[in-house]
């Protein structure tokens, strides 16, 4: 009889408090990834992440099963972001699937955040001066006297230069999809990495003039918050529950046995 | 928890949104007032489990890995260089740019400094100076004797002088353009100065290479819109109201764990 009792409580007595301590250190988590997610509700071209949970299943003996929370993977949400107009001519919002390539010093990363200017040189550059490619994978630069600068839904750059009546084309802008855009991974500065292969589009994808603000909705994020906290109180009033059964346990066991 | 420092990334980011966006309303009815905007970006991400990595002795790998972001960060304000409406004020020396361009101003201390602000005086030897008596180059020199100035849309200065019958020209104005306008610095009083994102400045007749035109009696006012920056600023005190929401959030979660029974 002791001998039964001694074996359960050696394989479970924490076992209760583990899981819900798993759970606990996943819903952390999940308020880590809301608070950037919050964080970037104005940033351009920002993709929400969402967190993947399952459960880990341990098997101590053949019979006893537990299941732990595990917290496996953050993913982004590739849903479209509202393109607000904002009349700057460099302003470029994609509309679907597509990304911009832009050169940095880590090789070639993508972006959807569209909000470029010019540099010194005349060159195309994100808001951190890094040149946006072409389709050919170069920088594309406006001449000095360029005015009245169009950029077509396929990318191409026109503008009039100097007196000159006709318009002249200056290059075309790069825009790429991938098989697989889950498997595309934010390194910072709204920039995204990836071992695939880029496709070239050559669909009118470009909208002139606006960008694509993130994708973050507010109230889905709140609620989520809400819910996660009320799910880790009830973890923590867990815990502190089988805490004092298993103290009420301790205290009859060691009666019956004195 | 994370969660407190990336929403306070937030927070102090909605407030430079606020700040840049009450800078523009205040700056409203500032002859040519070109409007600012923020520019915000990700910051870096933690891998808490890497991309790739193993999740089966077969070999299958994870899809995503586990990435959490550590918040935001402001990535650079920048001018919004849309023309401002032209108004007229029938003032002889009040010019407007129509386009591309800028006056040059000497400044006293030799440098040149550019300015969109055409509400242009006359000092006390007659050149043509800013509202803070800096000259505008080239200098032109207004003679006493001049009944009244005409400034045509190509920049050219003319004056009617008491005695004579035909105008007599008393120079030409020049405008700079740079090849990266919004990599100018803001320096206060409408001015601006070259840096090395900016370029250096190409001088021209209005009306030349790409230039824009002179309108005299009339001043470009500033290009704020304010229903635009309305809207901002709620959108900013909502995303502000959001990210405070989070620290509280994680700061009842963290007295969640403080008050567990033991």
């Amino acid at each position: 009889m002791v001998g039964t009792f001694r074996r359960l409580l050696g394989v479970c007595m924490f076992t209760t408090s583990l899981v819900l301590l798993s759970d606990q250190i996943a819903l952390q988590r999940s308020v880590d990834v809301i608070a950037n997610n919050v964080a970037n509700s104005n940033t351009t071209g920002f993709k929400r992440q969402g967190i993947q949970f399952e459960t880990y299943v341990s098997r101590p003996t053949p019979k006893q099963v537990t299941n732990f929370v595990f917290d496996r993977a953050t993913f982004r949400d590739t849903t479209p972001g509202t393109i607000a107009s904002t009349g700057n001519p460099l302003d470029l919002a994609i509309q679907g699937d597509g990304y911009f390539q832009v050169q940095t010093p880590q090789g070639v990363q993508y972006t959807r955040n569209g909000a470029f200017r010019t540099d010194s040189e005349g060159q195309i550059v994100t808001s951190t001066g890094l040149p946006v490619l072409s389709d050919g994978g170069q920088a594309i630069a406006l001449p000095e006297d360029a005015s009245d600068v169009t950029i077509a839904g396929d990318g191409t750059v026109t503008a009039k230069t100097g007196t000159a009546t006709s318009r002249a084309q200056l290059g075309k802008i790069g825009i790429v999809k991938f098989d697989n855009n889950e498997a595309l991974f934010p390194t910072s500065s709204s920039l995204l990495t990836t071992s695939q292969a880029p496709i070239p589009i050559t669909d009118n994808v470009i909208v002139q003039g606006a960008v694509e603000d993130s994708n973050v909705n507010p109230v889905l994020e709140i609620t989520n918050l809400i819910l996660i906290q009320r799910a880790y109180e009830r973890a923590a009033n867990l815990i502190g529950q089988e805490n004092s059964r298993l103290t009420t346990a301790i205290d009859k066991l060691s009666q019956t046995t004195a | 928890m994370r969660a407190l420092s990336i929403a306070a990334t937030g927070m102090s980011a909605q407030q430079l949104n606020v700040e840049v966006i009450s800078h523009n309303i205040s700056n409203s009815s500032t002859t040519g007032f070109k409007a600012s905007r923020v520019e915000f970006q990700d910051l870096l991400y933690q891998n808490i489990r890497t991309v790739g990595s193993a999740s089966s002795d077969s070999g299958t790998i994870v899809p995503s890995g586990l990435q959490v972001g550590l918040g935001v960060m402001p990535a650079a304000t920048y001018r919004v260089n849309t023309q401002g409406v032209v108004t007229s004020t029938g003032n002889t020396f009040d010019l407007a740019v129509n386009g591309r361009g800028y006056f040059q101003v000497q400044m006293p201390d030799g440098t040149t400094s550019y300015t969109r602000s055409g509400a242009l005086q006359l000092n006390s030897t007659g050149q043509i100076v800013t509202a803070d008596g800096y000259q505008i180059l080239p200098s032109i020199t207004v003679p006493t004797t001049a009944t009244s100035v005409s400034i045509n849309s190509s920049g050219q200065v003319a004056a009617t002088i008491t005695g004579q019958t035909a105008q007599q020209t008393l120079g030409q104005l020049q405008l700079a353009s740079f090849i990266n306008p919004v990599g100018l610095e803001a320096t206060g009083n409408n001015l601006l100065k070259q840096t090395d994102a900016s370029g250096s400045p190409t001088t021209a007749s209005p009306g030349t290479s790409g230039m824009g035109t002179i309108i005299q009696g009339s001043l470009e006012r500033s290009n704020v819109d304010i229903v635009t920056e309305v809207t901002n600023l709620i959108t900013a005190q909502r995303a502000y109201e959001m990210n405070s929401k989070v620290i509280n959030t994680a700061d009842q979660m963290m007295t969640t764990s403080n008050q567990m029974k033991t």
